[in-house]
């Protein structure tokens, strides 16, 4: 799964992730997909970044998600999947922890992200992890080419280093960066519409 | 007619915090901020809160085995739905042991009574189940499940349904190993169907409240009703 994945779902208006679960609870497989393209990605590199192996991040993408799809069938609505998914994703690595430990099973010594370069941004309480689930879904909501601009630039782990130039834009013409401030501009306006919903 | 000082770009202000301009760049975007006023230093702020969240969680690809892993999960729970919602085939399960009895017929797991966990283990001739039974901190249970075929036809992927007829029915998808789970699950008479869409394993659970764990039985039916009849 790449960020170009997560556009495939977006052809006109964008689907909100409830729209999504609804429509994948009614059968709909390509609305499953989509949900599943859309969070996929930050499910696992949560798990990643709690200090998962590769294989026990993705145990936990389909820990959460099929959860999700529980718990959409359930007495209790979901009412933000984002949300619950990255909730039941911090529960699944707490359980693959236990596990590991009682397995006798060593902690990675580096984790990924710390490997990668990236910046260890403390998010120990809860109101700081629904940050990064309302970043997120505000992301999801862009058109497609914003959004894999956006991810490109600051949210892969491969993004350019603190300190290096951005790659040059895509269009020659785009000297002042134009593109990608068009897409923070919108995102900055998403989320100022999410935080008040 | 007043006139608004241009604002930098929210791309030029996010090249300042991370220290991608060069020097002339910068002298730009710096004298920007200085005129822009109060905007343009909340557009600073945005910036700033914005690449410490972008940096918290740095995105890596999961192995595309997974969505479709996922996908395959999610297309057999639809038809395992669909199956129980009309089940052909169905089997009621026999109890076999049961750690709160401490009775031991087949010696299939082990019995510990001080890890307030019942633990259960069921037979059929098409498959296995065991469950582990522990109350949670609200007096509420947990219920953890896995189911072991023995035959093809009762391969998974499963789908486990726990509710009393008439009540309102909760699903758990099983993993790849068969494992499925159920949180918050209320002291009391419950039936917990689980199906692949070819068959349907059925056992009772009288889910006791006495005690410091909950006393379990199963008291064998020889007759079920479909998903959702009430």
């Amino acid at each position: 799964m790449t960020a170009s994945a997560t556009r495939t779902d977006e052809v006109g208006p964008v689907l909100t992730d409830l729209e999504l679960l609804t429509a994948s609870r009614a059968g709909d497989v390509d609305a499953w997909d989509s949900l599943v393209a859309r969070y996929a990605r930050l499910v696992y590199s949560i798990g990643l970044r709690e200090g998962l192996d590769e294989d026990e991040a993705a145990e936990v993408v389909e820990g959460a998600f099929l959860a999700l799809l529980d718990a959409s069938d359930g007495p209790e609505p979901v009412e933000r999947p984002a949300s619950w998914l990255v909730t039941m994703a911090r529960q699944e690595i707490g359980r693959v922890e236990r596990s590991r430990g009682e397995r006798g099973a060593r902690r990675p010594t580096t984790r990924p992200s710390e490997a990668a370069g990236a910046h260890r941004v403390t998010l120990t309480m809860g109101c700081e992890w629904d940050r990064v689930v309302t970043l997120h879904q505000a992301l999801a909501q862009l058109p497609p080419d914003l959004h894999h601009l956006i991810d490109r630039a600051y949210l892969d782990h491969a993004r350019p280093p603190v300190g290096a130039a951005m790659p040059a834009p895509t269009n020659p013409d785009d000297v002042h960066d134009t593109e990608r401030s068009r897409a923070l501009d919108r995102l900055r306006l998403k989320l100022t519409e999410e935080n008040q919903s | 007619m007043t006139h608004s000082p241009p604002e930098p770009r929210l791309a030029r202000l996010a090249d300042l915090v991370e220290y991608r301009l060069s020097p002339t760049e910068e002298a730009v975007v710096r004298r920007l901020l200085q005129d822009g006023g109060p905007r343009a230093d909340h557009a600073l702020r945005w910036t700033r809160d914005f690449l410490a969240l972008a940096a918290a969680v740095p995105l890596h690809d999961p192995p595309p085995a997974v969505a479709e892993r996922l996908t395959r999960s999610f297309l057999a729970c639809q038809e395992a739905t669909a199956e129980l919602e009309e089940t052909s085939i169905e089997v009621t399960l026999a109890l076999l042991f049961d750690s709160s009895k401490d009775r031991e017929l087949v010696g299939t797991r082990s019995t510990d009574v001080l890890d307030d966990v019942v633990h259960l283990a069921y037979s059929s001739d098409h498959a296995d189940l065991v469950l582990d039974i522990s109350r949670t901190p609200t007096g509420d249970l947990r219920i953890e499940g896995q189911i072991l075929p023995l035959e093809a036809g009762a391969e998974g992927p499963f789908e486990s349904l726990l509710g009393l007829d008439g009540a309102e029915a909760r699903t758990a998808v099983c993993d790849s190993h068969g494992r499925f789970s159920f949180d918050d699950v209320r002291p009391g008479p419950q039936q917990l169907r689980t199906g692949n869409g070819h068959i349907s394993l059925v056992a009772d659970l009288d889910l006791g409240v006495l005690g410091p764990v909950p006393t379990t039985s199963l008291t064998p039916r020889s007759t079920h009703a479909p998903r959702g009849a009430s």
